[in-house]
């Protein structure tokens, strides 16, 4: 079921009749009633015996580590922990990384000669796997460091793991930031749900209308790459980086506008990514739960280890102080950037392109950092204008629309070719000639898109200065209907949907 | 705090109301109000109330056998068609009750032909039906039927519920014809150049059987119900089946409607018996399987027309002033048909 279609808007609209009709404390048992159907809806029903193992494990594993850490057993409690996080972690592994060891077993027993060909499993992953398992890990890891309490009620952890809005694609959450949330019963707040059904609309909005179209005109030319080249290429680049921001923030708008709806508020994924003056802020303002995820329980841990500290200390040393600052903290990032690669799918695509690319960026930028500094002040640029941050914005966004291509195209040296296709651009006449309407979209459907870029462009200038809903909700009613009516009319008319289009699903549903 | 919330409603309310009367506009544009099916379903609701002496309901053999400015030229009856190219005739019972309210004095004309099986009709035959019908109760009861008899699935109720959801993709399409509608003057006359050109020979292909089949349920249902209907509120109706060319299949099914409609007593005309009787010749007078050409339509006209008079005893209105505008509809018409007929049918044109 997805969630721009007829039937998820029934789904969502009878499960919110009947969440508030219900009595308050029986509410979060509706969320978990409504989460099943979901899952049923969505999914191959077979499926949900990983995430209920999920379920039971945690909640086994969090109620032993608390009894241990209760009578003084540390190593009691050390061990539930990595019981539950080997039984979680094995899970996804299993289902998303088998094929990606396999495949690599089999091609090096080619290399080597052998015979060996062991066969690829046909493993299907329940909804939201990658998203919840970082979630249950993440608490586990709480329940360990004392940050917050286990849960004994095993349907209360249930509905922590399936909460339906996070099963589509994140955002991946803290049980200590939702547990309050999701456990109380909301009362009806007409202006929180309307809030939160204006979020949904402005995400179905970035999905239909925009997303969908810059969808078309990237397979267009990543189909045919010898025929699409030189500046081609850099149109679908950018296209798919514009593609995938809509796609995915417009999913994260639809679920966290869903969310809010029931009253629970789950943490942001997105703040207007492209305004970001460095790849680091970038990825500080995009996918920010699982940013924060692997800073918090991988690079945190990992730099405070012994082995780290032992590395500082050598560094220190043999090169000294300057070095024994940055070299540790740049390996640190780099187990980050792999896990991040890793974790978006088993490929080396996604490992070295998408996760290597920009642990490069942000490594290179902090070791040349003093160069660039020295090279401004000689060359007297003012770094406090606004030409200055928009160079640094477009330079991000040059960046993650190269990493991105990784992330797209999937197969590591098909990237690179693609990229040999748009290196020296000789066909700029693409922007003056028409050319750009044969990509699938005709000038009207084009001219669509760029108005709808820029309505988006002129949304995140607004999210800058804060929420553009209570901006809207100061205007008067007429003016707010208008713009209401608008959204609604710009889905309905300009979206892609119905009979006659081919309703792509999320791009992040498949992770 | 109540009459805060008592606002809210209302300007809910509001809200949606305005969102309901802009998106029924919106799919009312972007539908395209143009074609057949726009001339004979959304034209019929354009004559006055109670003004038509008999309405012929049915599929598209309706309003190519019947020629509705030539029968007012020649014997003063104002008779319009209301139907659709692929209307099934599962939908006849609800465009009864609709056409009913508008004309409940006329004498109904029912085509019996359309018959689908559940798996043939298509969402846009649906579309077709209920696409150009006025908004009421009556045409929401007829889709949910249709979808319930054509078992769509829910995307597809709601686009059938929702046209904009199949229609906005013509957005980009748009003209200032989109804006307006353009009703055609000649009271359902077809005006098509296979109509008035084409000559196919059926001959061959023509198939008699005296057999029954038991009806598939939907249709049995619907048929029952408008039976039923017609005897309670007293309608005056007769029944028709249409020349045209069926499979053996279909032919046992009306063999089997033609027995339960004359249990009820009511008058059934059986194009296909009264062949001869009609003069249709099958080798001149369709211009496919399905269709009588005009030739063939100009018979059938002179058939029913005379039929109707007789039995229902329709008076002449030609010189009745309210009726100016048939005598327009002729004069359109005729312009349009004249080339086309032989030397022995431009008597109609007198």
């Amino acid at each position: 079921m997805s969630i721009t279609s007829f039937p998820f808007l029934l789904f969502f609209a009878v499960t919110l009749g009947v969440y508030y009709i219900l009595p308050l404390r029986f509410r979060w048992s509706a969320l978990l009633v409504s989460s099943l159907l979901f899952f049923h809806f969505s999914a191959a029903d077979y499926t949900i015996i990983y995430a209920a193992g999920a379920v039971l494990v945690t909640t086994l594993c969090t109620r032993g580590i608390t009894k241990a850490e209760e009578t003084g057993a540390g190593k009691k409690a050390r061990l539930w922990l990595i019981l539950g996080l080997a039984v979680n972690l094995g899970i996804l592994a299993t289902l998303k990384y088998s094929g990606f060891v396999i495949g690599n077993v089999n091609f090096a027993a080619g290399l080597a000669g052998s015979g060996l060909r062991l066969p690829q499993p046909d493993l299907l992953a329940p909804l939201g796997v990658s998203f919840y398992t970082m979630s249950v890990a993440g608490y586990l890891l709480d329940v360990y460091w004392g940050i917050c309490p286990a849960q004994t009620d095993i349907f209360k952890t249930a509905l922590f793991v399936g909460y339906w809005p996070q099963l589509t694609s994140g955002p991946i959450t803290r049980y200590n930031e939702v547990r309050d949330q999701l456990y109380e019963g909301h009362r009806f707040d007409p202006r929180q749900v309307s809030f939160g059904m204006q979020r949904m609309l402005w995400g179905i909005f970035k999905k239909l209308v925009i997303s969908a179209r810059l969808g078309v005109v990237v397979d267009t030319i990543y189909a045919d790459t010898v025929t699409y080249n030189g500046f081609y290429i850099w149109v679908a680049a950018v296209s798919f980086l514009f593609q995938l921001y809509t796609d995915f923030s417009g999913c994260m708008d639809i679920i966290l506008g869903a969310s809010e709806c029931y009253g629970i508020r789950l943490p942001e994924n997105f703040r207007t990514p492209f305004f970001s003056r460095s790849v680091q802020e970038y990825w500080q303002r995009w996918h920010m739960t699982l940013g924060a995820w692997l800073k918090d329980y991988i690079l945190y841990p990992v730099l405070r280890s012994g082995a780290w500290r032992s590395l500082t200390r050598w560094t220190r040393a043999h090169l000294g102080k300057k070095a024994a600052k940055q070299v540790p903290s740049i390996l640190g990032m780099l187990c980050v950037w792999l896990l991040m690669g890793l974790w978006h799918g088993g490929t080396w695509g996604y490992i070295i392109g998408w996760g290597l690319w920009f642990w490069l960026c942000i490594a290179s930028a902090q070791v040349l950092d003093p160069v660039f500094k020295k090279a401004i002040r000689l060359l007297r640029i003012n770094t406090e204008c606004f030409s200055w941050h928009l160079f640094q914005s477009l330079r991000v966004f040059v960046l993650a629309a190269i990493g991105n291509m990784f992330f797209r195209l999937r197969g590591f040296m098909e990237t690179l070719h693609v990229i040999r296709a748009g290196l020296f651009p000789d066909n700029p006449e693409i922007f003056f000639d028409g050319s750009l309407f044969s990509l699938g979209l005709d000038a009207p459907d084009f001219i669509a898109m760029v108005v709808s870029l820029l309505v988006l462009l002129a949304v995140s200038v607004l999210q800058e200065r804060g929420s553009v809903r209570e901006q809207i909700e100061k205007q008067n009613l007429v003016f707010r209907w208008v713009v209401w009516y608008a959204l609604i009319f710009g889905i309905l008319i300009f979206g892609m949907y119905g009979p006659g289009y081919d309703a792509a699903d999320f791009i992040y549903r498949g992770f | 705090m109540k009459r805060t919330y008592i606002a809210k409603i209302v300007k809910i309310g509001i809200f949606l109301i305005l969102l309901y009367m802009f998106t029924f506009k919106a799919s009312y544009v972007l539908k395209g109000n143009m074609g057949d099916n726009f001339q004979q379903s959304a034209g019929f609701f354009q004559e006055p109330k109670n003004s038509l002496d008999a309405v012929f309901i049915g599929a598209s053999p309706t309003f190519t056998s019947w020629v509705a400015p030539l029968a007012w030229r020649k014997y003063g009856i104002a008779v319009r068609t209301f139907g659709n190219n692929t209307q099934p005739f599962v939908a006849t019972k609800n465009l009864l009750y609709l056409a009913k309210e508008r004309q409940p004095n006329a004498v109904y004309m029912i085509a019996i032909n359309g018959l689908y099986g559940v798996e043939d009709l298509t969402v846009q035959d649906i579309h077709a039906t209920t696409d150009y019908l006025p908004i009421s109760f009556e045409k929401l009861m007829l889709i949910n039927d249709l979808c319930k008899k054509f078992q769509s699935t829910f995307s597809e109720k709601m686009e059938i519920f929702i046209p904009l959801v199949r229609y906005h993709s013509r957005w980009n399409s748009l003209n200032r014809k989109f804006f307006h509608d353009e009703f055609e003057l000649y009271k359902g006359g077809f005006v098509s150049e296979v109509f008035f050109n084409m000559i196919e020979d059926i001959s061959a292909s023509y198939f008699e059987t005296t057999e029954r089949e038991t009806l598939p349920d939907f249709v049995e249902t619907t048929l029952t119900e408008m039976l039923d209907y017609c005897k309670a509120e007293k309608v005056k109706v007769v029944f028709v089946l249409s020349a045209q060319y069926r499979d053996e299949q279909t032919l046992k099914w009306y063999n089997t409607m033609i027995d339960k409609i004359e249990s009820y007593g009511f008058p059934l005309i059986n194009e296909l018996e009264d062949f001869d009787k009609i003069g249709l010749d099958a080798k001149t007078d369709f211009y496919n399987e399905w269709h009588t050409n005009i030739h063939g339509a100009l018979k059938i006209t002179d058939y029913l027309s005379k039929y109707l008079i007789k039995k229902y005893n329709l008076i002449d209105k030609r010189d009745n002033p309210v009726y100016t505008s048939w005598d327009d509809a002729y004069e359109l018409y005729s312009e349009i048909i004249k080339p086309y007929l032989r030397e022995n049918e431009l008597n109609w044109l007198q």
